[in-house]
């Protein structure tokens, strides 16, 4: 009796349900659409009720501006003020006489949508849950491994999406590239102060690749504590290290095992009667020993090929490849320094003041830039290519006054996602480059004394040359 | 007994430590170093931490109200006030010659390009691939045409609107070259 008095109930249920999402959706959606237009074209220049940027602040417009005024300074403002709009003009003159940019593409509804959604505005309100949403520590054991059974996907969440968060934001560390932030950068930027507002970013992708990504999943305000749980303990912990496979020590041990039941064999138990299959083994275990000990013992003190996490996933294939950034750009110093010098959080603003969000990281890695400038804590760069003390080495020569590519011996840096060190740095290296450049005496000015030396000893001027006219008196000759 | 079982366990243990210590290396993974006695340095370089200091970093700030060496301090805002006060008072001190046009081309290839094009009408890389949304001004136009140098110069060093400050990234002297090649060249280019 009670199942079919459920049944009966279920019916009408998801009936009415439904009715109410169809009339719920088409408003809701074009809220979004609003939304998302406006982030889109809009908050480049405009904010709303935190003060003017480019433009000026639209807080209200709608009750300062008639909304068909709007529409069509929104349209094309440079036409308006050309054809001499009293208002349109005064705008124009209010903010630096830059006109705004014409947004022809944009469809009468469009336009309508965007003026929507500023007229419906408010203050970002706290996402609505009952539990503490500014909590970070102080989780229960029972909350934490609640929290790690649904990052891990073992407990489904309510409305929908049984994937489990670890498939993305991984739990040990990769060898490969992961556009998405780790579990472990996840719970660092969470517990971060100013970090990451994970309940409002849960609750509200930010970024279109977020979007994409956490589309399907609408995580109830009690999942989302869960997780915050999970997280926060998280980031005590130390991520598990990537291990490769050792393939190269498995063929050392492999030839080893072969070539000692070959000695054996040979000498003791004779069960092969053809020697040369002995004499085969053993020169090739030999040679592949050989060869191993010797790449290893080249490779000692030089780190060729080290790739190591950056605090950003900064990619250099995006931003000198695709964007065709000059290196100079942002390595402003190899061109007067001894190193090429990392970058300013102000280089990287140049640009990202505008660009907030990447196409393959959303906004996860950018925030970290306005996070590291807004705390005054630097962003802890890893220097990848080590000069040994004992050498030196000067940009400034090499860039500056020999003209060599940073390419010769940084490698297709345009073509690298994760940067690496390309040339091994060894004295032997440096040498042969040494041996083989030809230096250009004709156009670089930088040699121009030693021709003219050349030209006066030709010409019977001077007799000889002393070291001090070659620089041989300059203090860091000697004091450096 | 227990030797017996020592002697089993040995080489399984003698494996596992050869498997851990061994020479294939992860991307994060340095490598060894042999007798590294005079690689690192043992003086604070630049950007190596320093546990001398209250916040850790080796390279300091200037203390208030001081100037480095070196340093040209440019004292005028980015406003638009800023800006034509500048071009008011500011004149280059470099004499044009061939040589400084062409290194401020270098120069403002390196630096400007991306955004303003390489001819200078706002055309850039930047912008017409869309990864960047605003339009950058055109150095050609009627209002650059009318600038002088110094105005140039100024907006270079301070920045305006939502373009950034680069004086930071760009030496006084090499400021000018720029604005010298932006005046001479591709400013001159377009009458023809």
């Amino acid at each position: 009796m009670k199942h079919t008095i459920r049944k009966k109930g279920v019916i009408p249920g998801i009936m009415l349900f439904s009715v109410l999402l169809f009339l719920l959706m088409p408003e809701q959606l074009q809220a979004q659409d609003g939304r998302q237009l406006f982030e889109k074209h809009c908050t480049i220049c405009h904010k709303i009720g935190e003060g003017k940027l480019v433009g000026p602040d639209l807080k209200d417009i709608t009750q300062r501006r008639e909304r068909d005024w709007l529409v069509r300074f929104i349209r094309n403002s440079k036409e308006m003020i050309d054809a001499g709009d009293p208002l349109a003009v005064q705008v124009f003159e209010e903010n630096n006489k830059v006109p705004m940019q014409a947004f022809d593409n944009l469809s009468g509804e469009e336009i309508n949508s965007i003026i929507d959604y500023i007229e419906k505005w408010e203050p970002a309100k706290p996402v609505e849950f009952q539990a503490d949403v500014t909590k970070r520590d102080g989780f229960t054991e029972k909350e934490i491994m609640r929290g790690e059974r649904m990052f891990y996907g073992l407990i489904p969440f309510e409305n929908g999406g049984t994937t489990a968060c670890n498939s993305c934001h991984v739990t040990t560390k990769t060898d490969t590239l992961n556009w998405n932030p780790s579990a472990h950068e996840l719970a660092h930027s969470f517990m971060e102060e100013g970090g990451m507002d994970l309940y409002a970013s849960l609750a509200d992708p930010q970024s279109a690749a977020m979007q994409k990504a956490h589309g399907e999943y609408k995580l109830s305000g009690e999942e989302m504590y869960y997780i915050a749980a999970y997280l926060s303990n998280l980031d005590q912990e130390t991520p598990r290290p990537f291990k490769t496979f050792p393939s190269r020590f498995l063929l050392f041990v492999v030839f080893g095992i072969l070539m000692t039941l070959a000695l054996i064999d040979l000498i003791f138990t004779r069960i092969i009667k053809y020697r040369f299959i002995h004499g085969i083994i053993l020169l090739v275990g030999i040679a592949i020993h050989f060869n191993l000990a010797v790449t290893e013992a080249q490779s000692l003190s030089r780190t060729k090929d080290y790739a190591p996490d950056q605090p950003i996933k900064f990619s250099h294939r995006i931003h000198a490849g695709d964007n065709q950034t000059d290196c100079r750009y942002c390595h402003t110093v190899a061109d007067y320094s001894k190193s090429a010098g990392f970058p300013s959080n102000d280089v990287c603003l140049n640009c990202h003041n505008v660009v907030r969000e990447g196409r393959n990281s959303g906004k996860f890695e950018i925030n970290k830039i306005f996070r590291a400038e807004n705390s005054g804590k630097p962003i802890e760069w890893i220097r990848i290519h080590n000069m040994q003390e004992h050498v030196f080495f000067s940009h400034a020569q090499h860039v500056n006054a020999g003209k060599i590519e940073c390419e010769t011996c940084h490698g297709p840096v345009a073509e690298m996602d994760i940067m690496k060190q390309f040339s091994d740095l060894s004295m032997g290296w440096c040498i042969n480059c040494h041996r083989d450049t030809r230096v250009n005496f004709k156009d670089n000015n930088y040699y121009s004394t030693y021709m003219k030396l050349h030209d006066d000893l030709k010409s019977g001027r001077i007799d000889s040359v002393t070291v001090e006219q070659i620089g041989g008196l300059d203090c860091m000759k000697c004091h450096y | 007994m227990i030797h017996k079982r020592i002697i089993r366990f040995l080489p399984a243990v003698l494996c596992l430590l050869m498997i851990t210590t061994s020479c294939d290396r992860t991307r994060n993974d340095k490598g060894y170093e042999y007798f590294p006695d005079m690689a690192h340095s043992l003086a604070y370089e630049s950007y190596t931490e320093n546990p001398n200091f209250p916040d850790g970093n080796t390279m300091r700030i200037p203390p208030e109200n001081t100037v480095s060496r070196e340093i040209e301090v440019h004292p005028y805002p980015a406003s638009p006030e800023g800006r034509a006060e500048a071009a008011a008072t500011l004149s280059n001190p470099l004499e044009a010659t061939a040589e400084f046009i062409a290194e401020g081309e270098r120069q403002y290839n390196i630096f400007c390009s991306g955004c303003h094009g390489t001819s200078g009408d706002g055309e850039g890389h930047l912008y017409t691939s869309k990864r960047y949304a605003v339009k950058p001004a055109s150095l050609i136009s009627e209002k650059m045409m009318a600038a002088p140098e110094g105005d140039i110069y100024h907006v270079i060093s301070a920045g305006y609107q939502v373009m950034g400050a680069h004086g930071h990234m760009i030496r006084p002297a090499e400021r000018w070259k720029i604005a010298m090649f932006v005046k001479r060249e591709l400013q001159g280019n377009t009458f023809k």
